[in-house]
């Protein structure tokens, strides 16, 4: 997967979250974790955008983490923002989960002796 | 699995990760900062709303209740084991829910809507908050439509109607949950649909409803909430609520429900432990002071809905355990307030062979008379003043005096009524069949039968009516009127009855 393509996808959806009112707070402690180091632009939109979505300076700390496949992960205060691989996949197999439950209600009791 | 089934499965699954939009959503994290007896401190969860769910690392589920100012306090919906201090806790977003739908009537689920039987995953997906706010004024309309139980001392007596609560109340062993599983065995699929909940009982007794609900076919139109004794006391909490947002649902689909809690007692009990733990303020018998509004706001949302909202029902018949016969007691007391009455059921009663064990006058029901039909109000409104009278020469009759020829009459008719009341369990009758016993009582037609016999008597009768006398039964349950006709067909049948039996002994 082409991951600087995907944190570009990660940085557009966090730019897009809604702002937070105006706060003229203390700035806030954060965390980003990514799987492969940010080039300088691209950690430069992630505070940018952060900053914009909490309203008030935001000290960012950048942790590598290959763990997470791919994407950025970012906890600020009690918030978590999971723009990760690994949660991005974790939600498609909630997803799935539901969908096949969906499946099964609708359709008809029983279907044969040939099922596993 | 064959070639063309696992083809379609894929594509299935392929069309559904094609369609798939991920979006961010922020969520609140917080932290355990301690955990214990079912209840779980975190720092955090900044923008967590009460009653919210709440997600632990190992994947239990939790409920915030208490939020404060700088931790929130919440009870956990599974086991304690493998929640640690200093694991995260996630917000999911949504209060607490419960699924509904016809799929799950028949099943046995816990407090969350889980199976815990053994038929499959529940094939619903409609989740339904389980706290909700009562119907309003202008949603609902008096009761007016009976909820026949098939119990004769409940539908001549203490008659309940569609929409209304009525307490079951009384001592341990006294019959309550028989005389609620009765009612439900009485319903049937077409009219009204049952919720049976089961709070702080023995895995035992929660098998054995079960097992009869199944034996009298009862289980198909019956969803079972369990909350056992062993659940975590935050899931004996949830479980009324949880069984009456499933009513609720059928309720709003405009069907008649019939949810009974069994019992409330318990449901205190683990509230009390939940509030202590969670180290709200205790106040009498240290329950918390919300101890009245938790019952409240559960028994309200029982009633009847106006056509414009779909004319659906909700009757709730909650069940109370008192100690030595004492309906003084706080929490007896508290629902009694709530309920449209209450049928008291007694030790004493029970033991003497009364059963099921109604004390017939401290048992009321405050809004059900104006939904019982003519034809019972007719045999049901004498029957009440000769039990009075019967009641207060009873204690008379005790000195063994010399009694005049009307009280001996009145006495020797209250023994029969009070024989005739007995009912075994499990063995629901008619309306028609409960007019027609009543009717012969009333017209004197026991007088002469022995009182060791008149139990025969009300069986034998109820058989022959309905083996040889269908046509009077429909008339009872059509026009469900004392008409004139109607009279004299009953006393038809009761006086080729007697000449019948007669000459059987």
């Amino acid at each position: 997967m082409d991951t600087s393509a995907h944190t570009q996808d990660i940085l557009d959806m966090i730019s897009n979250l809604p702002a937070a009112p105006e706060t003229q707070g203390q700035p806030i402690a954060g965390v980003a974790r990514v799987a492969v180091p940010l080039r300088a632009d691209e950690e430069r939109a992630l505070r940018q955008h952060l900053e914009r979505y909490w309203g008030r300076p935001v000290e960012l700390q950048i942790e590598i983490a290959p763990s997470i496949l791919g994407g950025v992960w970012v906890r600020v205060g009690d918030t978590v923002i999971d723009g990760s691989v690994q949660g991005r996949l974790e939600t498609l197999r909630q997803h799935l989960r539901t969908q096949a439950r969906i499946m099964i209600a609708s359709a008809p009791l029983a279907t044969g002796g040939d099922a596993p | 699995m064959n070639e063309a089934v696992r083809a379609q499965i894929s594509a299935a699954l392929l069309e559904q990760v094609n369609q798939f939009r991920f979006a961010l959503r922020p969520y609140s994290v917080g932290t355990v900062i301690e955990v214990g007896d079912g209840i779980v401190r975190i720092s955090g969860l900044t923008d967590v709303m009460v009653s919210e769910m709440i997600a632990f690392e190992d994947g239990t589920l939790g409920m915030a209740l208490n939020l404060e100012s700088n931790s929130v306090g919440a009870v956990l919906l599974g086991s304690q084991q493998g929640i640690v201090e200093g694991s995260t806790v996630r917000a999911l977003g949504q209060v607490m829910s419960a699924p509904v739908g016809e799929a799950l009537l028949g099943r046995v689920v816990n407090a969350l809507g889980q199976p815990i039987d053994d038929k499959g995953p529940l094939r619903t997906n409609r989740m339904r908050a389980v706290e909700r706010i009562a119907p309003g004024v202008i949603a609902r309309q008096p009761i007016n439509q009976s909820l026949e139980t098939g119990i004769l001392a409940i539908d001549a007596l203490v008659p309940i109607g569609r929409g209304q609560r009525e307490l079951i109340i009384g001592d341990r062993q006294t019959g309550k949950t028989t005389l609620a599983l009765d009612a439900i065995l009485n319903q049937n699929k077409d009219d009204v649909l049952c919720v049976y909940v089961a709070i702080g009982q023995k895995l035992s007794s929660i098998a054995q409803v079960v097992s009869t609900l199944q034996r009298h076919n009862a289980l198909d139109h019956t969803i079972v909430v369990a909350a056992e004794a062993s659940a975590p006391a935050a899931l004996q909490y949830l479980a009324p609520y949880a069984g009456c947002a499933m009513a609720e649902e059928f309720m709003e689909a405009g069907r008649d429900v019939l949810i009974v809690y069994d019992d409330l007692t318990k449901h205190a009990w683990a509230y009390r432990q939940i509030s202590l733990l969670l180290r709200r303020p205790p106040g009498r018998e240290a329950f918390p002071g919300d101890i009245f509004y938790l019952h409240s706001r559960l028994l309200e949302r029982a009633g009847r809905l106006n056509e414009t909202h779909g004319g659906g029902s909700m009757t709730a018949l909650p069940i109370i355990e008192t100690q030595m016969g004492d309906l003084a007691a706080y929490i007896p007391t508290n629902v009694i307030s709530i309920t449209d009455g209450q049928i008291f059921l007694e030790e004493e009663l029970f033991h003497a062979g009364q059963r099921p064990a109604i004390n017939a006058g401290l048992s009321v029901s405050r809004v059900g008379g104006a939904a019982q039909c003519k034809a019972m109000k007719a045999v049901a409104g004498e029957l009440r003043l000769e039990m009075a009278q019967f009641r207060e020469m009873a204690a008379f009759a005790q000195f063994g005096t010399e009694l005049d020829r009307a009280t001996q009459q009145s006495l020797d008719r209250g023994a029969r009524i009070r024989e005739l009341l007995k009912q075994d369990q499990h063995k629901p009758l008619a309306m028609a069949d409960q007019v027609a016993l009543l009717y012969a009582v009333n017209q004197g037609e026991l007088d002469d039968t022995p009182v060791d016999k008149v139990r025969l008597f009300a069986e034998q009768l109820t058989r022959f009516m309905r083996e040889s006398r269908q046509g009077a039964r429909n008339a009872i349950s059509i026009q469900r009127e004392l008409t004139p006709e109607v009279q004299e067909l009953l006393k038809q049948a009761i006086a080729e009855f007697k000449e019948h039996s007669l000459a059987l002994d």
